[in-house]
């Protein structure tokens, strides 16, 4: 089954973008998460058109846009819980 | 209930009083897309309102719970915004309130700092920071390594906890009066770590102030250079006491190497010898092939000398080409000349420098350690030294061994120059005169001064009998300006020899080549009164020391110009030149007494006489005769055409108050009423 994607979106490798990454990863490495998701990071100062684009307001930011809804998720991305509540995932990994 | 529109009024006015809140806030629905967004919301994220409303933000966060993030402006910049979020409802619907703080500065600050805490906790300084009081409220680790004490130890103590022995009280006082005046302190100083080790650092210290220029803190910094002081004391060591050069040990060292050398023989009874060598002829060859030529020479001449040597033996380099060896444990007094004849033998072939092949030799002066009275470091090296000069008199590449029984010899002579110095200084010496006359009109023309000694025990002594040992010493030249200045005061002035009279002091050639004599003559011919100088005359001595005739003739034309007249002084005796006569701008010249006195008997020296007369006549050059004893010698010597005379047939010399005397008698007996004739 072909995995869908978690693109961070960050701005440079900045201290915080570099703590996101790394938590990004972490959480990739949950089982329920590494089934359906495979991480993504785009650096948009190397494709400036694609922060107007995704219309992202602040970095670090991570999109999950398959499947839907659509979810947005900024910050350190430290709080695994969250975007376990926001992919769907919370209840099944309890 | 509520009409529709009234609940759209509501809706306005929680978005008016938003807008009117100077915090930044969103709220957000449950799946994190924009639903409001205030003014001050809309400037943090540098978007319109309109852009920002409907656009998916973030899944909203935990409730309580913060977070960070970057906003990234146009220019580049990027501002740090902290959010944080909590469950409200709006128009009736579940929805999160999130409120945003920009941080930048406070992260700015935070970066500052912790570059600050990295440079303090790091640094290669000892760091020390105290509070006003100058209780120690932080050290790093740099201090912790330096003085042994941990953070804990020192931590609200006084930083006087390091202070060592080694500077005073008023060391600290100037320290303390700088940091109050200047705010800061620089300068070396001595610490004691925990251990009780004192170390030398280098401190600055400077204050911290508030906003309001209160001082709040001291920091000091310093930098333990125990390694750099240890490597400037070695280089001063290396400088203080070796030769640069060959790096051989210096004139400062030898005397300290030289003194255990001699107690060690002492105690040992062994024989020793110090050696000085001294390259023949070295400035010339540095001249002529350069200073770099010859530094190169000494280096290659340090190590022959050293290969010469023996286990346990000194070698130095005490001035630019004069080297010193200290050869010990020699089977007898004699076994120098191994070194000697070694060092002989391997400069006989010559020297391959940069290409160019030179011939060296050296002269040697040595000394050797007496049984019976063993010399000091000091007193032999100034006998290797008088030795080594001597070897250089004798021309090159000789060896003289010190003398013990001259050294007796010098003492002496000493003692005497210091007697000689002692009797001028208590004006035992006086100047008598000694008429010269005109032969042809009997007129007295000038006096030759003449020093005596009134010698408190032996009575009035003559020049011949005092002054040979001191001849040509320094004591020579302050005699000979004594006697100027004497003539000067006594004797040329009215009521003196008279002002129509010359006087004629005798001068070493030796004084004129002083470097300072000239000038001053020069000083004292200003001080005089008009033509006071003119009546002086020069009557040169020992001509046998001129050695470069041009600049003499220089000379005495500088003097010339002063007002003094010049006399070659016995001429015909040993070292007269005629090429004296021919180069020098002379007055007078005195033919020596011998001629005079023989020539009455010998037809020899009366033909030598005449011819003397003939050849003054034709360079021009007038003529004194010395040693006139008799009517006789005067009636011949006026016969054979000389123009002056002088001599005990005229006057024996005498002080000045009879030479004014037997002016008088002089004058009458020969009807002179001209007082001068010339």
């Amino acid at each position: 089954m072909q995995k869908h994607k978690l693109i961070l979106y960050i701005m440079d490798y900045t201290p915080l973008a570099v703590k996101a990454i790394e938590n990004l990863h972490e959480l990739c490495k949950k089982p329920e998460i590494e089934k359906l998701y495979e991480p993504e990071v785009v650096n948009l100062r190397e494709h400036p058109n694609l922060a107007a684009q995704e219309k992202i307001i602040a970095t670090p930011v991570l999109i999950k846009k398959q499947p839907d809804p659509v979810r947005r998720f900024v910050g350190d991305l430290s709080d695994h819980n969250r975007i376990l509540i926001g992919l769907g995932l919370y209840e099944k990994a309890q | 209930m509520k009409r529709p529109n009234e609940d759209a009024s509501n809706k306005d006015l929680i978005e008016s009083l938003l807008d009117a809140i100077a915090g930044a806030i969103l709220i957000l629905n449950p799946d994190g897309k924009i639903l409001v967004v205030n003014q001050a919301a809309s400037r943090m994220l540098n978007k319109p309102k309109n852009e920002l409303i409907g656009v998916e933000f973030s899944f909203p966060f935990a409730v309580g719970e913060s977070d960070e993030m970057e906003v990234h402006m146009p220019n580049a910049e990027v501002r740090y915004v902290y959010s944080q979020v909590s469950e409200h409802s709006w128009e009736n619907e579940k929805a999160y309130f999130v409120t945003l703080l920009d941080i930048t500065k406070y992260k700015q600050l935070l970066k500052k700092l912790q570059v600050a805490d990295t440079v303090f906790r790091y640094a290669k300084e000892g760091i020390i920071v105290t509070n006003k009081e100058g209780d120690i409220i932080s050290v790093n680790d740099e201090f912790c390594k330096i003085t042994g004490y941990s953070e804990q130890e020192v931590t609200g103590k006084n930083p006087s906890i390091l202070k060592s022995d080694k500077q005073d009280t008023q060391f600290y006082q100037d320290m303390w009066e700088s940091i109050k005046r200047n705010g800061f302190w620089v300068g070396q100083i001595w610490n004691k770590n925990k251990n009780n080790e004192v170390y030398p650092e280098l401190l600055a210290v400077s204050e911290v102030r508030n906003e309001v220029g209160q001082v709040t803190n001291y920091v000091g910094v310093f930098y333990n250079i125990s390694k750099q002081v240890e490597e400037q004391n070695r280089t001063i060591h290396r400088i203080q006491f070796y030769d640069e050069l060959t790096g051989l040990p210096n004139r400062v060292l030898l005397p300290q190497l030289l003194d255990e050398k001699i107690k060690i023989a002492v105690s040992n009874n062994e024989n020793l010898a110090l050696v000085k060598v001294d390259v023949d002829d070295y400035s010339n060859l540095a001249d002529e092939y350069g200073q770099e030529f010859g530094a190169k020479l000494l280096q290659h001449l340090s190590h022959v000398l050293y290969s010469c040597l023996q286990i346990n033996d000194i070698l130095a380099r005490t001035q630019n080409d004069v080297f010193a060896a200290v050869l010990t444990h020699l089977q007898d007094k004699l076994a120098y000349t191994r070194f000697i004849n070694m060092v002989n033998r391997r400069l006989a072939s010559p020297i391959s420098i940069d290409g160019k092949e030179v011939k060296i030799s050296v002269s040697f002066g040595v000394t050797v350690l007496q049984e019976t009275q063993p010399q000091q470091p000091e007193q032999m090296l100034k006998q290797a030294a008088r030795a080594v000069y001597q070897a250089k008199l004798k021309g090159y590449n000789k060896c003289v061994v010190f003398d013990p029984q001259s050294e007796t010899k010098q003492i002496e002579y000493n003692i005497y120059l210091d007697k000689l110095i002692a009797a001028m200084h208590h004006g035992e010496f006086e100047l008598y005169c000694q008429p010269k006359i005109n032969l042809q009109t009997n007129a007295v023309v000038g006096v030759e001064a003449l020093v005596r000694w009134n010698h408190p025990g032996k009575g009035v002594l003559n020049p011949g009998v005092f002054l040979p040992t001191a001849s040509s010493s320094e004591f020579e030249l302050q005699l000979d300006k004594w006697v100027i200045e004497y003539c000067l005061e006594h004797f040329l002035f009215l009521g003196g020899i008279g002002d129509d009279l010359s006087v004629s002091v005798n001068i070493n050639v030796l004084d004129l080549e002083e470097k300072s004599f000239i000038a001053w003559l020069s000083k004292l011919a200003q001080q005089q009164p008009n033509g006071k100088f003119k009546n002086l005359e020069f009557e040169i001595l020992e001509t046998s020391a001129i050695t470069d005739l041009k600049h003499l003739a220089y000379l005495i034309k500088k003097a010339n110009k002063l007002g003094l007249t010049f006399s070659l002084d016995d001429f015909g005796t040993a070292y007269s030149s005629l090429a004296y006569l021919k180069n020098l701008p002379l007055e007078y010249m005195k033919i020596d007494q011998d001629f005079v006195r023989n020539c009455v008997d010998s037809v020899k020296d009366r033909e030598i006489l005449q011819g003397i007369l003939a050849l003054a006549e034709a360079i021009n050059v007038k003529v004194v005769a010395e040693g006139a004893e008799t009517d006789q010698h005067l009636d011949m010597l006026r016969e054979m055409g000389a123009d002056c005379a002088q001599g005990y047939a005229i006057a024996k010399p005498m002080p000045l108050k009879e030479f004014i005397k037997w002016r008088e008698a002089w004058n009458k007996k020969h009807h002179i009423v001209k007082e001068r004739d010339d």
